[in-house]
Formats: structure tokens, sequence, C-alpha cells
């Protein structure tokens, strides 16, 4: 089995519902789990792709939202985006793509954060 | 993000230097997003850059102390592998200034410094390395027991991490035991948890901490964690089962060490052990269990009913029974321990491991138990063949296979009513090859059902092949074939699809034609000669059927 993985913090808007937003997220065949952190909604699972157009459906409850995954293969490579008004059809705001190499997580979300604020997953 | 004009990192390094207080944070993010655009720039920072990272980590700006973090610990790190002539740097001083940044008010600067690969490789060095010395070991483990309770989550996971890999470490290096335990206990209710599956980047913090105090035991007084029982009993309720599973051991290990007395969390065990999920607690609740059950008389039946389950159907989870099971021989502790007596198929299990307790290396209890208790093991197989054929379990399940199978060489009446569960499903690729594997080794027993599991199947051409190689089989059972199961066959023979399942149809088709059945077109005549002459068989090397003079009679090509 790939050794993929993905992460996607979803930051609540103001009357979102942590429990809609995780109930999207986490029906999907590669979700490992998630939980509320503050205002914000981390999801984590075995895969590139994160469940990102699942949460569309939910997008009423979200404001911001990045997504960051570890790819394996061909010397694996990390992939990440940002969507600053996150709805039904946006495309992000930001994105960056780091190969060779999948352990870059953590510096991709160190950048979001000091670009945007928003909360790490890892 | 396309490329700016200034993507080189000199340019931006001098652009930083020159730069208005309020640009710089653009500036030292446009750093941090061209080393992840290209990560072969790690490997070659313009020197200029080494010097000014230590600069940046006394910025104004938080933005630019993170990214001079980030510089910072990478040279420190890393600056050995890097730059051939280490000697145009000091390592240490690096080091040392990417991990005061651990303290910085800002949480973004705090989190870039506890990147978990970068400050974990700060401190197996600084820890193990006795020529180097950044910064005093006291002061490293201080300060990152300090930090597993940073106000921000995301700091907190990746502390978690540092002490996930070097714990037990950072425990010996402690100035002050009472405290970094009394810390470490403090963590138990951080309920941030740790996002990770095979590489585990982040910890959570509770998890990080009791793998911490039962792995870095001796390296503290185990007495200081008498007042703590409670709150560490309170783990086995944990929602992570990693979480559970060092708590049970930790448990363990303080309870045979005599500081803590197992009355004191006997109730938390009792209810823990009402989890009746394979390993739900980890391989050292069992004897944690036993202990309670030795000691209170009202304990006995829930622990027996928790251990118990470790052999009946409760357990469909896959199992290599091996490496002396330890649920099984608390079960046998237990049993031959207390007066009272218990379920006969218990019993015979608690005799068996008490005069071997590898006895169930290899062997499912099931099995053992088949001779002696034939009722009791047909019945948790049917509950568990039941659960298989409703697709409620599958490959990776204890029931899937080789159980009907072992059950049946020691004694063939257990296995009772097994083989009508799994005729009623064999559309399922794993129910169809637990009975492929049954009709193998025991046709006697199996291979009567299989006609009637085909009389209402729906089954699409082509037919995979292990359909046919059990209808091959139990040719002999069949009465009649199912038109379409004959046409589906015939279908299959001329497939595009794979070579296997053409030679296998055509066995199939052939060996109920020989039985009496006509299920063969006229022109497919030619066949059965080549059948019978073995040109199919699955041992020699298999003729394919396209490829012979009968396809072309049979009008195949």
């Amino acid at each position: 089995m790939a050794e993929h993985q993905y992460w996607i913090v979803a930051e609540l808007a103001g009357d979102g519902d942590p429990e809609v937003v995780l109930e999207a997220g986490l029906d999907s065949e590669w979700a490992r789990g998630g939980q509320q952190v503050d205002d914000s909604v981390v999801l984590f699972g075995e895969y590139h792709a994160g469940p990102v157009s699942d949460l569309r459906a939910v997008s009423d409850h979200i404001d911001r939202l990045v997504w960051v995954a570890s790819q394996e293969g061909g010397g694996g490579g990390t992939s990440s985006e940002y969507y600053e008004d996150f709805d039904e059809s946006t495309e992000p705001t930001d994105g960056l793509r780091s190969t060779p190499g999948r352990w870059w997580y953590g510096e991709h979300f160190d950048y979001y954060r000091m670009r945007y604020g928003i909360h790490a997953a890892v | 993000m396309p490329p700016s004009d200034a993507d080189d990192l000199a340019d931006l390094g001098r652009r930083l230097d020159g730069a208005d207080p309020d640009e710089r944070a653009a500036i030292a993010i446009q750093v941090q997003e061209v080393l992840l655009d290209d990560i072969n720039k790690w490997g070659n920072f313009p020197p200029a850059l080494f010097t000014q990272s230590l600069a940046m980590l006394d910025d104004d700006d938080p933005t630019v102390r993170s990214v001079g973090a980030i510089l910072a610990g990478h040279v420190g790190v890393y600056g050995g592998e890097y730059y051939a002539d280490e000697n145009i740097i000091d390592r240490t001083e690096f080091v040392a200034a990417a991990f005061e940044a651990l303290d910085d008010e800002f949480p973004v600067v705090r989190q870039a410094a506890a990147n978990a690969r970068r400050l974990g490789d700060i401190v197996d060095e600084a820890l193990d390395d006795t020529e180097f010395r950044p910064l005093p070991s006291e002061h490293i483990a201080a300060t990152l027991v300090e930090r597993l309770h940073d106000p921000d989550p995301a700091v907190r996971r990746r502390i978690g991490k540092v002490f996930f890999a070097h714990g037990a470490a950072l425990l010996g290096a402690h100035p002050d035991p009472e405290t970094a335990v009394e810390t470490l206990v403090e963590t138990f209710g951080d309920p941030v948890n740790g996002y990770c599956t095979y590489t585990r980047p982040v910890a959570s913090t509770r998890h990080a901490a009791l793998m911490t105090l039962e792995q870095g035991f001796g390296e503290y007084d185990g007495s200081l964690l008498a007042d703590h029982a409670g709150a560490i009993a309170e783990r086995l309720h944990d929602e992570r089962r990693r979480v559970r599973t060092w708590a049970a051991g930790l448990l363990d290990t303080l309870v045979s060490a005599g500081d803590i007395d197992i009355e004191d969390i006997a109730d938390d065990i009792v209810t823990a052990a009402q989890r009746t999920d394979a390993r739900a607690l980890g391989w050292q609740f069992p004897r944690l269990a036993l202990r309670v059950a030795l000691v209170r008389q009202d304990a006995i039946a829930p622990i027996y009913a928790h251990l118990q389950t470790r052999f009946t159907v409760a357990n469909t989870s896959t199992d290599r029974w091996r490496n002396e099971d330890p649920d099984l021989i608390a079960l046998s502790r237990l049993v031959r321990a207390s007066d009272r007596s218990f379920d006969p198929p218990a019993e015979t299990l608690a005799g068996v491991i008490a005069r071997d307790t590898k006895a169930t290396d290899g062997n499912d209890p099931l099995a053992l138990l088949a001779p002696d208790h034939p009722e009791f093991v047909a019945y948790q197989l049917r509950q568990g063949y039941r659960l298989l054929v409703e697709g409620e379990l599958d490959y990776s399940s204890r029931f899937y296979r080789n159980l009907v199978v072992n059950v049946a060489d020691r004694n063939p009446a257990t296995i009772e009513g097994v083989p009508e569960i799994l005729a009623e499903n064999l559309s399922r690729n794993d129910v169809r090859k637990t009975m492929t594997a049954l009709v193998e080794a025991h046709p006697e027993l199996a291979a009567h059902v299989v006609p009637g599991a085909y009389a209402h199947a729906e089954l699409e051409s082509p037919l995979r092949f292990q359909h046919s190689q059990l209808i091959e089989e139990t040719a002999e059972h069949w009465e009649t074939v199912p038109d379409d199961l004959a046409e589906t066959l015939v279908e299959t023979v001329g497939t595009d699809r794979s070579e296997k399942y053409r030679c296998f149809a055509i066995r199939a088709l052939v060996a109920l034609q020989e039985e009496g059945l006509s299920v063969l077109p006229e022109r497919f005549d030619p066949f059965v000669d080549l059948y019978n002459q073995g040109a199919f068989d699955d041992d020699g090397d298999p003729v394919d059927p396209l490829e012979t003079d009968a396809a072309e009679a049979a009008g195949l090509r």
C-alpha cells in the first residue's frame, strides 16, 4: 500500500457546526480521523487527495481551508492548497508543490500560518 | 505561484537586509516559498544567509523570526552534511539560537522552531554526542517538558513527537525529575490528538507522556506516580488505542514495581475490560486484568468475560496466534487459580495453555477445542461465517479461509452448518475462496453444497477462474446445471480476458459433461480429448484453449 497522507484544516465560519464538517470530512474511504481544535476542524487520512470536494457541500460551515498532502512514489512529493474563501466552486488562493520529498508537510503548514495565520494540523 | 523576479535566495537575502520593517515579513515568506518550490535549494544556501538567519531571529516581526528559526535550525542541524567546509560555521550557535525560538512569545515562531524533524535531530545529537554541546542537556530537557503545555495545539503536537522519539532520554536529562513527572502527568487531560498514519509526524502529548513514563521507567523514582494512579487509569478509557495501551503498560509496570496498589485502580480496570474489540487495550492489559481478578472476587466474572472474548467469535480480527498469547495465558491462570468453575471450553483451554504456553502459537484456539467441544466450536464458526457471508468481515478477518479448514482437520463434525452458510453467497470473493479451500481440503464435507449455491447465483461472463475451479472440483455432485451457468462457462472459454479464465472454464465444462450432464455444445467435443490428456492441467504447462485446433472447430477463433 502506498504511504500517502493528507491533512485538512477547515476553519469554521462564525456559525459553522463542527459536527457537520467532521461528518462530511470523515465520510470517505481514506479518512482516518479528525477532531475540532479551537475554531477549526482537522481531518487526516491515508491518500494524497483529501475530501476537499466533499467538503464543498458543507462549505457554509467553513471560512477558510488548507489542504496538505504527502505523496509517496517517484521520490515523493508534498502538495498543498489554501482557500481564502472556501465555497462550492472557488479555486485555491495559493498553493505549493515540493518535490522530491513527502515530508515537507510541516514546512507547508508553517508557510500558510505565516502568510495567512491559519492553524497547522501537523 | 510563479517565481518572482527575485527567486534567488542571495537576492532575497540582500533585499531583506535593506528592507523597511513593514516589508520584511513579505520577503521572509518569499524565502520560505522559494525553498519549498525548489527543494534543492535547502542544500545550497548562500553563505550570507547563514549569518542572516541569526539576525532574523532577532527581528521585530514574528514572520521574519519564524523563517529565521527554520533557516538557523536547518544550518545548525544539517550544516555539516551540506557544507563541506563546516569550519565556516559554528553549528552550535545556530542550533542554540533556533532552539531558543521555542520560547518566542508568538505561536507561529514556536511552531516553526518545533518542527519535529529538525528539533528531533537537535535533541538526538545534543543528548547523544558528548562532543556536540550547543546547550546544556538539562536546559533542553527542561524547556521541552515545559513546551508540552504550550498554549498552541500545533506546537504541542510537534513537541509530542519529539517526546515520542526521545522521551526517555529527555526524562533522564531533566534536572528536576519530580517536576518533569508532574508535568508529564498534567498532559493527560490534553484532548488534542496526533494526526498521523505511518510516518507519525506528530503525537498527542498524552500519548507521548505515557510512553515516556513507561519507557523511561528507571530514569525517575516510580513512587512519584503513586498519587497519580487514578489519572493514569483514567487513560484506559481514552479514545485512542495507543494511549490506552501505554496506560495499561505503565500501570502494569508500576504495580509490578510496588509503586501503586492494584486495589486503587481495580474499578477502572474492570470498567475498561468491558471493551472486547481485539487488542483495544494492548498486550499488557490481560496481565493487569488478571491481577485485579486475583484480588477481588467480584472482578472475576467481568475479567473472565473479557478474556474469553479472545477465543470466541467476539474476536474476528486477523490473528496469527503467535508469541504466547497474553490473554489466553491470563485466562488460564485465572481459571486455575479461582475456586469457582468456568465454562467447559475455557477450562479445557486453560489446561492446554497451562501445559504449554505456546500451544496456541500458530493454532487458533477454536481448532484446539474442536475435538472436545464440537458444539461450542460449531456455534462460534457459524456465527463468524455468517458475518463473512453478510460482508461484515473480509480477507483481513480470522474467519477468512483457514479457520474452518483447520477446525475440520481436527474434528469434521465441528463445522456442521458452515458449508451451507458459505453457499449462500459465493459471489463474494472472500467467501468463495474460503469455500474453495474447504472443498480442496475436505470435499466430503462441503462439495455437496456447491451446486445448490450456483442454482440462483447471478454471475457474469467471463467467469472468474475460482468459480470454474470450484465447479470442476465438485462436478460429481451436480445433478443439473442451470442454462445460464452453462452459457456463461461456454462464453468464458472464448473470452479474451485471461488465459486462466479460459482454461478453468473448459475444464469445468468437460468435467460436468463427463458426469453425464450435457453442457458442452457438440462443436466443443474435441476439447474432451485434450482435457483427458491433461492439456489444461494447472500443475503442468497448460495449453491455452484458444491456441488449439479444437478452438477452431468450436468456432472460437
